[in-house]
């Protein structure tokens, strides 16, 4: 059970979107999807929900191919950057639709969470400004309670205050009724303590693949007098170097031997966000 | 094996579309009771005034066409972000046009057998629709059960017929890109208001053409059934093309 994504490949025009993509999602777990601009996440997530069709590949939900197939799409809720609800339509009517089509849809819920946000529901959706768009699209998410969750770019435009508000809402979601959530975000640091499976998609296809933890010790830090530091690397596979003044610090690919780093350098884990910019770094110096 | 959730989308597609019939019906009875209120006071002493209202069929047509055009492209993105697939929408617009327009047909009887009632005692004043414009006896306008029937039936068909005219030009936009968009906007009315009736006129094209033209509307003025039948081959080719371009439709926002 779960989202099975095989082979897919899609173009627009000359531009390669996804390469023969092949990913297993599998249920109650956090994934985050992680990629620059037009790596093709938004592509990924929209054919995962028949939004786009591919040019070859298919997309099966617990076995099911989704094509038209409403019970395997009705498992599954996205919401994207942009609002796909009519323009004139208000949000409290958007939550009464949205509860029409999904059964679980927590109505109440909603409007606690409206509460909570400060988002006025007799407001029509357009008229909302982008982060509280972005709050309404998270409140439906937040809601819905389906068994697969599909968030991309969910908290485009929001402060620094109902970002934390969503991180938090999700996570007390998610322990109470586990469900599958594939987040797509630029924000890494502030998802990275969400997520705990990683996919990173570079130029349409998909280079990583593994749970966070088994990712993050792929690599580690180290750091200290530039000299010392450029000794320690060489002939190590280094992913990415930063300098500041005398000092330097590189991330290195390979788990850290102690009893090989001199004393002055000091070893640290990587950070999600670290990890990525810097396998971005070494993919763009290729 | 039936994967298709077509109860809740045909709820939510009914509910909005009733909204719609009972704005339009509400006014249309409102234009109605006017026009007889202001004909009634011109009334002469042997009940005789001058007039016709006969614009029911045509109007409600217009209507559905643009409600069509408007409301395709709404309930794509809706349903697609509530998990309805495209054949599930395409299934319930289908649906939800034959229920509409067969509201708004019997709807538009009712209001014209309304009328007739009222003004059965007024002399030289009519209310009328196409169906007894084209195939009544020229002013014998009281029409039998069966023609009651035939009225019905061919409003029907041309509600049908527009409701999806206006579907597919909303579709035909939805898929083409900006230049694609532009193209046809301003070369559509190019096409058909200059180049067709300049070369019809200088190639001698359309003096070919005349006699089938002639033969088609002939057939259909000989019976509504006739235009029933062209109305439905219509409608299905509108159906048919209006699928293809839904069926892998991508999922855009509002611009």
């Amino acid at each position: 059970m779960g989202i099975e994504i095989k082979n897919i490949t899609k173009s627009f025009g000359n531009t390669l979107a996804l390469d023969n993509v092949n990913i297993s999602i599998n249920e109650k777990q956090i994934y985050g999807l992680l990629g620059n601009n037009g790596a093709g996440k938004t592509t990924l997530l929209n054919i995962i929900t028949n939004r786009l069709y591919p040019d070859s590949g298919n997309v099966l939900i617990d076995g099911e191919a989704i094509s038209d197939n409403d019970r395997a799409l009705g498992k599954v809720f996205m919401v994207g950057e942009k609002n796909l609800y009519p323009e004139t339509m208000r949000v409290k009517k958007a939550f009464e639709v949205t509860k029409l089509f999904y059964p679980n849809f927590d109505i109440q819920y909603a409007n606690e969470l409206a509460r909570r946000f400060e988002l006025d529901t007799r407001k029509k959706i357009t008229a909302l400004s982008t982060g509280y768009a972005s709050i309404f699209r998270i409140i439906l998410a937040l809601s819905v309670n389906t068994p697969y969750l599909l968030l991309d770019e969910p908290v485009l435009g929001l402060d620094a205050q109902h970002r934390d508000m969503f991180y938090k809402f999700l996570i007390e979601k998610y322990s109470e009724n586990p469900c599958t959530i594939l987040i797509s975000t630029h924000l890494i640091q502030e998802a990275a303590n969400l997520i705990n499976h990683v996919l990173i998609i570079k130029n349409g296809c998909i280079i990583r693949d593994m749970p966070c933890d088994e990712l993050l010790e792929c690599g580690y830090t180290v750091s200290g007098p530039a000299a010392l530091v450029d000794s320690y690397i060489s002939g190590l596979k280094v992913l990415s170097v930063n300098s500041l003044g005398g000092l330097k610090t590189a991330c290195i690919h390979g788990k850290a031997e102690p009893s090989s780093v001199p004393p002055e350098l000091e070893i640290g884990s990587m950070g999600l966000q670290d990890y990525f910019i810097s396998l971005m770094n070494e993919e763009v110096s290729k | 094996m039936n994967t298709m959730n077509i109860r809740p989308a045909f709820i939510y597609k009914f509910r909005e579309t009733i909204k719609i019939i009972v704005i339009f019906l509400g006014i249309m009875a409102a234009i109605l009771t006017g026009v007889i209120y202001l004909v009634s006071l011109n009334l002469g002493n042997d009940n005789a005034v001058s007039g016709s209202l006969s614009a029911f069929m045509t109007v409600t047509a217009n209507m559905l066409f643009v409600v069509g055009i408007a409301t395709i492209r709404e309930d794509i993105r809706l349903m697609m972000q509530n998990g309805i697939g495209r054949r599930t929408v395409f299934t319930v617009e289908l649906l939800l046009i034959l229920s509409a327009s067969l509201i708004l047909a019997v709807a538009g009887d009712v209001f014209i057998a309304i009328g007739h009632t009222v003004t059965a005692d007024w002399q030289g004043f009519f209310i009328t629709d196409l169906y007894q414009l084209l195939y009544a006896n020229e002013g014998n306008y009281k029409m039998s059960f069966v023609q009651h029937f035939e009225s019905i039936a061919f409003a029907f068909s041309i509600y049908v017929c527009a409701t999806l005219a206006g579907i597919l030009i909303s579709l035909i936009f939805y898929r083409l890109n900006k230049i694609g968009t532009i193209v046809l906007a301003i070369g559509a009315p190019l096409f058909f208001f200059v180049v067709l009736p300049i070369t019809l006129n200088r190639t001698g094209v359309g003096y070919y053409l005349k006699p089938l033209l002639v033969a088609i509307f002939e057939f259909i003025h000989s019976s509504p059934w006739a235009f029933m039948l062209c109305s439905l081959l219509t409608s299905i080719i509108i159906g048919i093309f209006s699928w293809l371009l839904m069926r892998r439709a991508p999922v855009k926002p509002a611009k």
